[in-house]
């Protein structure tokens, strides 16, 4: 579905050229749900902008649907769908059924069958009542539903995502994430996901693909990452006096009053062990498992820890 | 591959319902649009008649130079205003020009379509009721040749502020700042163009009927619809030459716009 | 005192920086000056005077527009407007001191700017290619620049009693919309207001608008000089009661409302 290879970037700045994009390859198949991760400024959306068709490659080739997207754009953009989280793709003014409407005529969609994926993704999406309300009096949450809807409607074969969980709150999200995991696992779509947040990828994708600086630095599973890079977590402990703590195989990293926050390797002793041993000694009002962070193991690889 | 105009033209109506949320308000800028005309009409009137001619023009003569100008103008700026420079920029600017790219049609047609700004219909109404207004002062017989040659004249006048305005977004995709000199053509030419050109040196009319052929697209063909001779280089046959000289600098445009949206997808905003 | 003038210096520096802004409006005055230029000459290639003006009385004419048109329709007529609607302008009726002259003396500050940049070198350049009716002496030289200032006042007025139109309407551009095309012919800037038939020309002199453009033209072509100038000082004066009215009922207006 989506081809890359020796992809680079160099954009002309007034400092001298910036090499966004420095050389990346990967192959996703039909029907793959990959999580592109990155810190801000990495390359992300100067990837998903090359392989959408907005922005023209310095080097290497790049194939989506069977297309090279700066040359064939218009044939493209009736089989890709896009979403942004910030910005919308729908008709502010107008009531939502409208930007339905519209984006039927625009990607020539026969109205039957538009009314027919419409009705499905309604009830799925919960836009019943949202279709008469101006898009610009939907809440951030509503909105996001739309968004989706639309981008969907014209059942695209590859769907690409820039942050579309942000600002949302917990509901919201688990609707969008439900929506998408259904729309990959029923349709077949191919789904590239941006994003910073963990869950999203840890929930839908299949695949995580890490850039930075340019470079693609992880191409695999998000456990495979977790049990290569994530080999530290923390346990954050709520103690019910203030005292101080020991904890054998934990290395303790930080303290605020009566919450510790202790890191240990994975490898070396398991959560249970060490929450066993935390219980036997004190009395704890609370306690919580931390698993590592994306930008820490972001970091971690970048600077070739393991 | 072309999209059908059926697709434009349901975004066009989408862009007007979306502005027809506040009927009165469009209303009073489409009055005070045509108002303007009026009373800019009024004051030549009563300047020309202060004098009595103009290069040997009577007022009323002049006034319908005034409203083939206005009524090209207008006509222009009612689809080609959302490619004002300044827009355009703000459409580089903010990035949302990028989620234009992302859909299956072509660039130019959805700006276009974007938003249709009713307050030109006000010009183009006023420039049109100046035109008849004049003709009938002037006491001219209306026949099928003279009003094809007025309309012609307001078609190629509008082509030609169309094509400026589309160069000028293609400039915009390069310099990202909006360009006011891009006003003087639109504007300056509509009002250079409203006078006879016989009143103009050598420069400003080869400027304006060869370069920027204002002058060709209404001066010339205003002659005809007046039974005028016109003065030596400026013979009224040269209306025939109007459509294509029109269509050459449209095309000019074109490859202006084209360029502008090479260079953004090239460089990124 | 001090305060104002450093907004007067701000506000001049401000608009100075607008260099692009700068060079497109100079190039737009040049074309508009050189196609009214042709037109007059046109005009009078028959005759020698018309209503009391000659050729070079109406080149003045449309080299002083030229010149002053950024002044008198300066293109921030809304800020203090939107400014009212956003909010921000509470804080500055809240500030120590006087809202009305602050707001004068940065309007002056950036209208100020405009006759340096692009009045004076226009009139000058129209000056040395053309023949015009400009003064002659040190003296009425300083009274055409003691009536530019007027004008730039009488417009920062105008745009105050335009822009106030916030404090009670979201709409306050409709209102000056229509009114607009009167205001654009009453005040000259289609045609001198010489040539109008006698009872409108009779009309029009009394208008707060001639203050902006004829009465600096009539200074500079030694018509009726004194006589324009004691007319732009009287509607300065009246204009700024009626800004004051205006600033003391929005201010109460605001008190009851909230802003």
């Amino acid at each position: 579905m989506i081809e890359v290879e020796g992809l680079r970037k160099v954009f002309r700045t007034r400092r001298g050229p910036v090499e966004a994009v420095a050389g990346i390859d990967f192959r996703v198949a039909a029907g793959e749900f990959v999580g592109y991760a990155g810190p801000n400024g990495a390359g992300k959306s100067t990837t998903v902008k090359m392989m959408s068709g907005i922005l023209l490659p310095s080097a290497g080739r790049v194939e989506v649907c069977g297309l090279v997207p700066y040359r064939e754009r218009k044939r493209l953009a009736r089989r890709m769908g896009v979403v942004f989280g910030q910005r919308t793709q729908l008709w502010w003014d107008l009531p939502l059924q409208e930007s339905f409407e519209l984006v039927g005529h625009l990607y020539r969609i026969p109205a039957a069958d538009r009314l027919r994926r419409l009705r499905r993704l309604e009830d799925v999406l919960a836009l019943g009542p949202l279709l008469p309300v101006p898009v610009r009096s939907l809440s951030l949450g509503q909105r996001m539903r739309a968004e989706l809807a639309a981008a969907v409607l014209p059942a695209p074969q590859v769907l690409f995502l820039d942050e579309p969980t942000i600002g949302l709150d917990v509901e919201a999200k688990a609707a969008v994430r439900d929506f998408l995991g259904e729309l990959n696992r029923t349709e077949g779509t191919t789904v590239i996901l941006t994003t910073h947040d963990l869950d999203d990828i840890t929930r839908l994708c299949s695949r995580l693909m890490i850039i930075d600086h340019g470079r693609l630095i992880y191409d695999g599973t998000v456990e495979a990452l977790r049990t290569a890079y994530g080999t530290t977590r923390v346990l954050v402990v709520d103690l019910a006096t203030d005292e101080p703590l020991e904890l054998a195989g934990a290395v303790p990293v930080r303290a605020e009053g009566r919450r510790r926050w202790f890191q240990f390797a994975r490898d070396e002793v398991s959560a249970a062990e060490l929450i066993a041993r935390l219980l036997a000694t004190n009395e704890v009002a609370d306690l919580t498992l931390e698993e590592p962070d994306i930008e820490d193991i972001v970091r971690r690889i970048y600077r070739g820890e393991t | 591959m072309a999209e059908p105009a059926r697709v434009y033209l349901h975004l066009a109506a989408a862009a007007v319902r979306a502005t027809a949320r506040r009927p009165a308000y469009l209303a009073m800028r489409t009055l005070a649009a045509a108002l303007i005309v009026v009373f800019e009409v009024a004051g030549v009137v009563l300047l020309v008649d202060r004098f009595g001619t103009i290069g040997g023009w009577r007022p009323a003569e002049v006034v319908l130079l005034f409203g083939l100008a206005f009524a090209g103008q207008g006509l222009a700026l009612l689809f080609g205003d959302t490619l004002e420079a300044d827009k355009v920029s703000q459409l580089v600017r903010r990035g949302t020009f990028d989620q234009v790219l992302t859909r299956p049609v072509s660039p130019l047609g959805w700006v276009l379509a974007s938003y249709v700004d009713t307050r030109f219909v006000g010009r183009l109404l006023a420039g049109a009721g100046t035109v008849v207004w004049a003709a009938d002062r002037a006491g001219v017989a209306w026949t099928p040749g003279r009003a094809g040659l007025a309309a012609l004249a307001v078609v190629c006048a509008a082509t030609i502020v169309f094509a400026v305005l589309l160069a000028a977004a293609g400039f915009t995709f390069v310099t990202v700042q909006g360009s006011e000199a891009v006003n003087v053509l639109v504007y300056g030419g509509q009002y250079l163009a409203s006078y006879p050109m016989q009143i103009y040196g050598p420069p400003l009319r080869f400027l304006f009927v060869w370069l920027v052929p204002f002058g060709l697209a209404i001066y010339v063909p205003a002659l005809g619809v007046l039974g005028r001779q016109g003065p030596p280089g400026l013979p009224a046959w040269l209306a025939w030459l109007a459509a294509p000289a029109a269509g050459a600098f449209l095309a000019a445009g074109g490859l202006a716009w084209r360029a502008g949206i090479r260079h953004y997808v090239g460089t990124g905003s | 005192m001090r305060s104002y003038l450093a907004l007067l210096g701000a506000g001049f520096q401000r608009q100075t920086s607008y260099r692009l802004a700068l060079a497109a409006g100079l190039a737009t005055n040049a074309f508009f000056g050189v196609v009214r230029t042709a037109v007059f000459f046109a005009l009078y290639r028959e005759r020698d005077q018309v209503a009391g003006l000659d050729v070079a009385d109406a080149l003045t004419y449309v080299w002083v527009l030229e010149g002053m048109f950024a002044v008198v329709w300066a293109p921030w007529i809304w800020e203090m407007a939107e400014a009212i609607r956003s909010g921000e302008f509470l804080v500055e009726l809240l500030r120590p001191g006087d809202p009305y002259l602050r707001l004068l003396a940065f309007d002056l500050g950036r209208t100020l700017s405009i006759l340096v940049t692009r009045t004076l070198p226009t009139l000058a350049v129209a000056a040395l290619v053309l023949d015009l009716h400009l003064p002659s002496t040190l003296g009425r030289l300083a009274l055409l620049a003691f009536s530019l200032v007027l004008a730039a006042l009488v417009s920062f007025q105008f745009r105050f009693l335009f822009g106030s139109a916030a404090f009670w309407t979201p709409d306050y551009r409709s209102m000056f919309m229509l009114v607009f095309p009167v205001l654009w012919l009453a005040s000259g800037f289609v045609i001198p207001v010489d040539y109008f038939p006698e009872g409108l020309r009779a009309l029009v002199d009394w208008s707060p608008l001639i203050p902006l453009l004829m009465a600096p033209v009539r200074v500079a072509t030694g018509r009726a000089a004194g006589l324009a100038v004691a007319g732009q000082v009287a509607w300065v004066a009246l204009l700024w009661l009626a800004g004051r009215l205006v600033l003391a009922a929005a201010g109460r207006r605001l008190v009851v409302h909230g802003g």
